[in-house]
């Protein structure tokens, strides 16, 4: 998160990805952080021996995934 | 008073509809409170000598503005009297060090809390209880100093279970978490020596553990050794996975015996750190070591650490990469042969800070 922010302030557009149970905090963190529009992401929590490739985007998180990552803006994009 | 607050006030005259409001407010995890009155603000700020709007710590993860008024405020509602919140001052300001990573303590799903370890003279001379019962109740000064610290993490650096904190199980000590060390008693160096401040500092040292899970270690001092070093290596705890720091509080009992068998505390933590390891095989055999999951590598987050890959199952594993980071606290009562094991957080951060608390005006 703090990654984040400090790149977008530097006008370079970000993706955050976390696990679901973590959303509410992400949204508070992004707030306390002084950027509430962060681009964030998320997906469930892996479950017992489950590895990143056996849980994929579905073809919706690709398209945000994308527009995400390919806006102009920085910090004033993802502020708002 | 003198102090010029400029908090808004509200008037009550019936003290459970105070409270009715404060839990409306969120200012309480559920515990009473005491009123955080005009009076009782100025008295905590002007024993502390330093303008009410100065900032002493901006306080992950809300990063809220710890102001002096801000901090009388959360002391006050805590109960302490003004000689208590130098050393709450003094603890917030080694929590916001960086290595502390207050955030990460703040939000971990660890069970973790930070705990502030109050020693020197100040422990006698307000009333600390280092002794029986010393991690629980027993002493007002125990009990103001850790509440209010949680509330200055609570309302000011908005540490909130369910929002930010996602402690999956959380522990009592996440209501009021802080101890007293024996000072006089003690025959070793105080546990903020071990930090460099003079033996002869008050002081505080901050550590992000757990609550000790006690350790029986009946007998003599080569007994008292071993059972400490075949109980640290469990499991359960972060640091076959993440290193870090460890807590070992040893009772004055068997810390007598151990001083009186001629060791020194730099001697026991140098042999618990030999030989309080972890057989490699017994991680592997007990399912905890998994080759393949990256956030359960020995050590995974410390870089180029140890490639266990080949290593005979007789190979043992330190439980921390350093002696100094076994912390070691002298606390408990006389009567019996108790010591406890709290497990940092691994090296995510909750690293043990000591600083001097000064008895007026700017903290040290």
């Amino acid at each position: 998160m703090f990654d984040a922010v400090e790149l977008e302030k530097l006008g370079k557009p970000t993706l955050t990805m976390g696990h679901e149970t973590f959303e509410k905090a992400a949204h508070l963190h992004a707030e306390a952080l002084g950027l509430p529009g962060l681009q964030l992401i998320f997906e469930p929590p892996p479950a017992g021996g489950n590895v990143p490739e056996e849980a994929p985007l579905t073809p919706d998180q690709l398209e945000f995934v994308l527009g995400a990552l390919t806006r102009p803006g920085g910090a004033g994009d993802a502020a708002g | 008073m003198t102090a010029a607050l400029s908090s808004p006030t509200v008037e009550y005259s019936d003290y459970w509809d105070w409270f009715e409001l404060a839990c409306a407010e969120g200012w309480t995890d559920g515990l009473p409170l005491a009123p955080p009155t005009e009076e009782r603000v100025g008295a905590i700020v002007e024993h502390l000598g330093r303008p009410p709007d100065e900032v002493v710590a901006v306080v992950p993860p809300k990063m809220g503005l710890a102001t002096v008024e801000q901090l009388a405020i959360q002391c006050a509602m805590a109960g302490c009297l003004p000689e208590h919140v130098p050393i709450v001052v003094a603890a917030l300001e080694a929590m916001t060090e960086p290595d502390f990573n207050l955030q990460g303590v703040q939000c971990t799903t660890n069970p973790c809390a930070p705990l502030t370890i109050v020693s020197g003279p100040v422990v006698e001379r307000l009333g600390f209880n280092p002794a029986e019962g010393c991690f629980g109740g027993g002493a007002r000064a125990n009990a103001a100093v850790g509440r209010g610290i949680r509330l200055v993490l609570w309302n000011i650096g908005g540490g909130v279970p369910g929002q930010t904190d996602m402690a999956t199980l959380g522990m009592p000590g996440k209501y009021a978490f802080c101890v007293a060390e024996h000072y006089g008693s003690s025959p070793w160096t105080p546990i903020h020596s071990d930090f460099g401040l003079p033996e002869d500092a008050d002081a505080v040292t901050v550590f992000a553990c757990s609550s000790p899970e006690p350790i029986f270690v009946p007998g003599a001092a080569d007994r008292i050794l071993a059972v400490l070093a075949s109980t640290l290596p469990t499991t359960g705890i972060n640091m076959f996975h993440a290193a870090g720091q460890l807590l070992v509080t040893i009772g004055l009992k068997p810390t007598l015996e151990l001083a009186g068998a001629g060791h020194t505390k730099e001697d026991v933590r140098r042999w618990l750190f030999e030989h309080a390891r972890y057989e490699l095989g017994h991680l592997r055999r007990s399912g905890a070591l998994v080759e393949t999951e990256a956030h359960q590598t020995y050590w995974g987050y410390v870089p180029e650490h140890p490639d266990l890959a080949g290593l005979p199952d007789e190979t043992l594993l330190p439980l921390v990469e350093r002696a100094e980071d076994i912390h070691i606290l002298v606390a408990g009562g006389e009567s019996q042969w108790w010591a406890g094991l709290s497990p940092g957080w691994g090296n995510y951060g909750g690293y043990a800070r000591s600083r001097a608390v000064a008895t007026s005006g700017s903290a040290g």
